[in-house]
């Protein structure tokens, strides 16, 4: 693992003349690698006040007071790249975690069903398999499980990351397979391919969530509505809060829906707990 | 982090590229020394009307612990002349073999690497780039040159590669006859004389010397094709060169004009369709699956351990 103090040394081996793009993004990583391993995937439960002394500035504080007090919190998720797409799938077992046998049984059945998505966007079984496995798996394990080991089940790294392959393959299934809807948010002008954009945004590991990545995640789960509060430094007393309906209700089975916020902060996605 | 996970999944698709009726007539694959992590990958050409039909060319893929969530590494074990091949190592600079992001600049669309890919999509992308190169980024400036402006001599060299590859064909093994991959078709047809050519016709050779290819040799000597030290068991994942452009050649200045833009890679789609590759032929080696398993079970401890001595 690379160091912090090393940082420099990596840097100095290259001569910024010479840096090609690839080199550019393997340093990136570099830097993102340290950063990310200060923090674990998915960590514990911050009430609203840790977040208030993180900041200074006046923006800031009046906007994350007006979040609430009381039981409002946020769980910090490592910002490796993957934390809107972990956030999102902690979070979402989180809350089943909380209902009946039935109902996880339920929600579980009803994502299998969810994997007609994958074959009609053309993604091979084989592709897709090992990922799908690894959320039934989790599922079947989730009615007996205390809070603390679905966190530390998140922590491992291959369970959770095969949980956000299996989330990101559903959200690029649903933009290939309504493409019309999305072409528009994706052309520059010059043509653009759906796929192509999937497989550089959507389906490639590390690289982090835009709307529209948020927005076919929820499409694509039909369960869940997705509330994201932006906190930055935008003009107002208090945080904007941009939800995501899906498109289209569940009708097959009859799974509880679920109610999911994110705390975004310029570059990351955290859980948000009001 | 766990590793049992990428080995088992390796295994899976090692055991499928490898059972006779599911396998891909175009790759001889074997586990190096057992390790679920090395493959020895030979790659084979069965189109005849290819500049690569009758090679046997040696190759090792090397797979991360935390496949599939970073891809793996692909070297050819001998020098092989194309424009997306280092000459330094043999490494392979394919757009499948990279991570996604948007960051690159004025790259052809191709397809990126993703968890969802598999080895098969890879080698399919492999072999398609073998006759389709993709001149943007060349690892061999000399090789991309020369398959713009000079294609008998690139494929000369080609042809002398496929000779001396042959040498590597295990002893008792057959290259198959039959191809399920069809290569796209090519606008640059091989001249007839070409493939009358004896092998002591080498015209150009002075040419190729004047080129300055000195990893490659000029000549037709046995010296000039020599083996990497395919021995070398300290590569680290880490310190591959990702870069796929040889900046130092000012290429990219000479070169961007004359791009053709026909040449782009084409992209190969991920999760290829098992049925194609089943044509129900014959497997071309069928080593007995009770030898591979036992193979597999001896060597049990250094099959979960990526990269040996480097762990």
């Amino acid at each position: 693992m690379v160091q912090e103090g090393e940082l420099p040394t990596i840097a100095a081996e290259h001569d910024p003349d010479q840096l090609d793009d690839l080199t550019i993004l393997r340093l990136t990583q570099e830097i993102k690698d340290v950063e990310a391993s200060k923090n674990p995937l998915v960590g514990d439960f911050k009430p609203i006040s840790v977040l208030l002394n993180e900041y200074k500035d006046a923006t800031f504080r009046s906007k994350i007071k007006a979040l609430g007090g009381g039981n409002a919190g946020y769980r910090p998720v490592r910002g490796d790249g993957n934390c809107a797409w972990r956030a999102f799938a902690f979070r979402y077992f989180e809350l089943l975690s909380t209902l009946s046998k039935e109902e996880i049984e339920a929600s579980s059945k009803f994502l299998q069903s969810r994997t007609g998505l994958l074959d009609a966007a053309g993604y091979s079984e084989t592709g897709y398999i090992d990922f799908v496995e690894e959320t039934s798996n989790l599922f079947q394990k989730l009615p007996d499980m205390t809070p603390e080991q679905l966190v530390s089940e998140f922590n491992n790294t291959e369970v959770s990351s095969a949980i956000i392959v299996h989330f990101r393959l559903l959200a690029a299934a649903y933009i290939k397979t309504h493409a019309d809807d999305y072409l528009p948010f994706i052309d520059d002008g010059e043509g653009a391919d759906i796929s192509e954009y999937c497989n550089r945004n959507i389906e490639a590991f590390s690289v982090e969530a835009d709307h529209l990545a948020l927005s076919a995640l929820v499409n694509s789960m039909t369960t869940v509505e997705l509330g994201v509060v932006y906190m930055d430094r935008s003009a107002g007393d208090e945080a904007v809060i941009h939800y995501f309906f899906p498109a289209e209700a569940a009708v097959e089975v009859d799974p509880p829906s679920l109610k999911i916020d994110l705390l975004y902060r310029p570059g990351h996605y955290d859980i948000f707990y009001k | 982090m766990s590793k049992s996970g990428s080995a088992s999944l390796l295994l899976k698709q090692y055991k499928d590229l490898t059972d006779p009726k599911l396998n891909m007539p175009s790759f001889h694959i074997e586990l190096k020394d057992g390790n679920i992590y090395v493959w020895n990958v030979a790659v084979m050409v069965l189109n005849k009307e290819s500049i690569y039909h009758g090679g046997y060319f040696k190759a090792e893929m090397r797979f991360p612990s935390d496949y599939p969530f970073n891809p793996p590494t692909f070297r050819f074990l001998r020098p092989f002349f194309h424009p997306n091949v280092y000459p330094k190592d043999g490494g392979l600079c394919i757009s499948i073999l990279h991570p996604g992001e948007d960051a690159t600049s004025g790259e052809a669309p191709s397809e990126r690497w993703s968890p969802a890919q598999s080895v098969e999509s890879v080698l399919v992308s492999i072999l398609s780039l073998l006759e389709d190169p993709n001149p943007d980024s060349p690892a061999n400036v000399d090789a991309s040159v020369a398959w713009r402006n000079d294609r008998e001599r690139y494929n000369n060299t080609v042809r002398r590669q496929v000779e001396k590859s042959k040498e590597d064909i295990p002893v008792g093994f057959k290259i198959p006859e039959s191809e399920v991959y069809t290569a796209p078709p090519t606008e640059d047809v091989v001249d007839d004389s070409f493939w009358y050519e004896d092998a002591d016709v080498d015209d150009d050779n002075d040419d190729f010397d004047a080129c300055g290819d000195d990893d490659f040799g000029g000549d037709d000597d046995d010296e000039g094709v020599v083996d990497f030290d395919s021995n070398d068991e300290d590569v680290d994942m880490d310190d591959r060169e990702d870069s796929c452009s040889d900046k130092d050649d000012g290429f990219t200045d000479a070169g961007e004009t004359a791009l053709d833009s026909e040449t782009e890679v084409t992209p190969v789609k991920s999760g290829v369709d098992r049925k194609t590759v089943d044509t129900g032929l014959e497997p071309l080696t069928p080593a007995p699956e009770n030898e591979k398993v036992d193979m597999l079970d001896e060597k049990r401890s250094t099959v979960l351990d990526p990269h040996e001595s480097e762990l």
